[in-house]
């Protein structure tokens, strides 16, 4: 599902090398977390398989696609990816139900259509009853719930989760895991990124880096 | 989502669309009234069907709004050429009356096809024989509050008005028609008239009928309607100024199109991030934001509009002497439209531009 072969990602400036020739593979289902202290590539790791930056070296595979062959990224990360971040990164300006909506309007999915699909998406992650609410008005686990559910729109294959536990006090934070985890039994590939152990026993696979580089793998226990 | 991220800013977009409506408006003001009085010249010299308008030929550099005169004598000479069908002298004096109030007297000939093409609506029409008296026009009438009996001054001279006229042109509404031989001694012309209007037997032959009238008649010049407007009269320089404000005033408002969309690009870069995580082209930004930009200034352009016309008629009914076109015509408003299309789309490039080169990563970062 994704593979990376000898990725390396150097920073333009001052030469911060992110991400040290890393090979990673991850099967189509896993729930995979990388953890890792801050300034370790694990942030950087992440956009490079959204497809939200590319790598300086290396090769890119996601779902069957290397993405350096990818002219357009934008609908790569439209169709294949759905990102949820740490702070949830809603639109202010929109309800909640029309935060879901914006990753389908560049399918030109009909306006009614849409609407639908995403008051189902918000039911399926638990916030059916606040779709007419704007983010200032949904509490921290709510806002991440509907960040979920626009994840979801278009349908990809894998979630990329960076830090989605980390403005959360622990009992939302891990009602969000666990969301994950139910979207990763129905078949989702999950990558999650964090610096929460309890949340990394969640996966079924712990990735850790430093300094660019992985120095641990293990599986999961639990 | 255009209209949701204009609404969120409300003080700023009404204020970048008020720039825009008061630029556009001035625009449709000025060209309303520029084109409007080229259209009303055209339209006065040209009103009995003629075709021609001969004035007196004036040396090159003297132009400036200069209308001259011609002897009266020409026009006997006119209506002599094989191919003229109507030869009709007019004399077209600006008078004042009272400080305020300047319009436009035509001496006519009461027999002519001057008198017999307008609409007397009270009073009686110019004869042969009358002296002091005046046709007044409906406008004028309205705007001085005068009737059939009353009087009114012009050069010290009283002259009484015998009738009130309507022709279809506000600009000769707004004046008055006196008999030819009456306007000449009033305004000391003597033997000598300021133009004839010339209509000839074929329309196709107007080109060698010009000719003919210059070849014949050194001291004249046979001039289309147009020209006669354009660049007799030089209203051609009233139009170029109404360019040159307009155009001042439309790149005020681009930039303040562009001045308000850049902010909203550096306030929303983290929202433009996001929508490039979830797959937005940049394309689908660009789109966006030139958008807003878009949506702004046509909103402005037609908040424009209305001011403009607004604003005509006011200053239509306020001073009823001058031509001021009462209703903006369809080219203007196209023209209009299409000049707050522009602002928009000027205004909105740069920072569309801009938002669709952010990179999502540093975007996403940023407060």
């Amino acid at each position: 599902m994704i593979r990376l072969e000898s990725v390396t990602k150097v920073y333009r400036k001052g030469q911060v090398v992110a991400l040290r020739e890393v090979d990673l593979s991850i099967g189509p289902g896993e729930f995979v977390a990388v953890v890792g202290p801050s300034g370790s590539g694990k942030s950087t790791l992440l956009h490079i398989v959204g497809g939200l930056d590319r790598p300086t070296s290396g090769e890119v595979f996601v779902n069957g696609a290397r993405l350096r062959d990818v002219a357009r990224l934008d609908g790569f990360r439209l169709r294949t990816v759905g990102f949820v971040f740490q702070s949830h990164h809603l639109l202010p300006g929109l309800t909640a139900l029309e935060n879901v909506e914006v990753p389908m309007v560049p399918l030109r999915i009909p306006g009614r259509l849409r609407r639908r699909r995403a008051m189902e998406l918000l039911e399926r992650v638990g916030v059916g009853g606040r779709a007419g609410h704007f983010p200032s008005q949904l509490s921290g686990g709510e806002s991440q719930r509907v960040a979920v559910a626009r994840a979801l729109a278009n349908d990809p294959p894998i979630l990329l989760a960076d830090e989605p536990t980390g403005e959360l006090d622990s009992e939302t934070g891990m009602s969000i895991i666990s969301l994950l985890s139910e979207l990763n039994r129905e078949g989702k590939t999950v990558v999650v990124v964090t610096h929460n152990p309890q949340v990394a026993l969640a996966a079924g696979r712990i990735v850790t880096l430093r300094d660019g580089r992985i120095v641990d793998e293990r599986r999961s226990t639990l | 989502m255009v209209l949701r991220n204009l609404a969120r800013r409300k003080v700023r977009t009404s204020l970048t669309v008020l720039g825009v409506a008061l630029s556009i408006g001035a625009t449709v003001a000025l060209f309303g009234i520029s084109t409007g009085l080229v259209s009303q010249v055209s339209a006065v010299v040209s009103a009995a069907g003629s075709e021609l308008t001969v004035v007196q030929r004036i040396p090159q550099g003297l132009t400036f709004g200069y209308l001259g005169s011609i002897p009266a004598s020409t026009v006997e000479g006119l209506r002599d050429l094989p191919d003229v069908a109507m030869a009709s002298p007019l004399v077209l004096i600006p008078a004042t009356i009272r400080r305020d109030i300047v319009f436009l007297v035509y001496g006519v000939d009461p027999t002519g096809p001057e008198v017999s093409r307008v609409h007397v609506v009270e009073g009686r029409p110019l004869r042969p024989g009358d002296g002091a008296v005046v046709m007044l026009g409906a406008r004028a009438a309205d705007g001085m509050g005068k009737r059939v009996g009353d009087s009114i001054t012009v050069n010290a001279r009283d002259l009484r008005v015998i009738g009130i006229y309507e022709s279809g042109i506000s600009l000769e509404e707004g004046g008055a028609m006196m008999a030819l031989s009456a306007a000449r001694e009033l305004f000391g012309l003597e033997d000598r008239v300021s133009l004839v209007k010339v209509k000839v037997k074929d329309p196709r032959r107007v080109r060698p009928v010009q000719e003919a009238i210059e070849a014949r008649f050194p001291e004249v010049t046979a001039i289309t309607s147009e020209e006669f407007a354009r660049d007799r009269l030089n209203l051609e320089a009233v139009i170029a100024g109404a360019w040159a404000v307009s155009a001042v005033a439309l790149l005020l408002s681009v930039l303040a199109v562009a001045n308000t969309m850049a902010m909203a690009v550096l306030e929303r870069t983290r929202e433009i991030g996001i929508l490039l995580a979830v797959g937005w082209s940049r394309r689908r930004i660009v789109g966006l934001i030139a958008g807003e930009a878009v949506v702004m200034s046509l909103l402005g352009g037609l908040v424009g509009i209305t001011l403009g016309t607004t604003a005509l008629n006011a200053l239509s009914r306020g001073y009823k002497t001058l031509p001021f076109p009462s209703t903006v015509g369809p080219d203007l408003l196209v023209g209009a439209v299409s000049l707050a299309l522009f602002v928009g789309v000027f205004g909105g490039l740069l920072p569309a531009w801009r938002a669709s080169m952010l990179d999502p990563v540093e975007a996403l970062r940023s407060e």
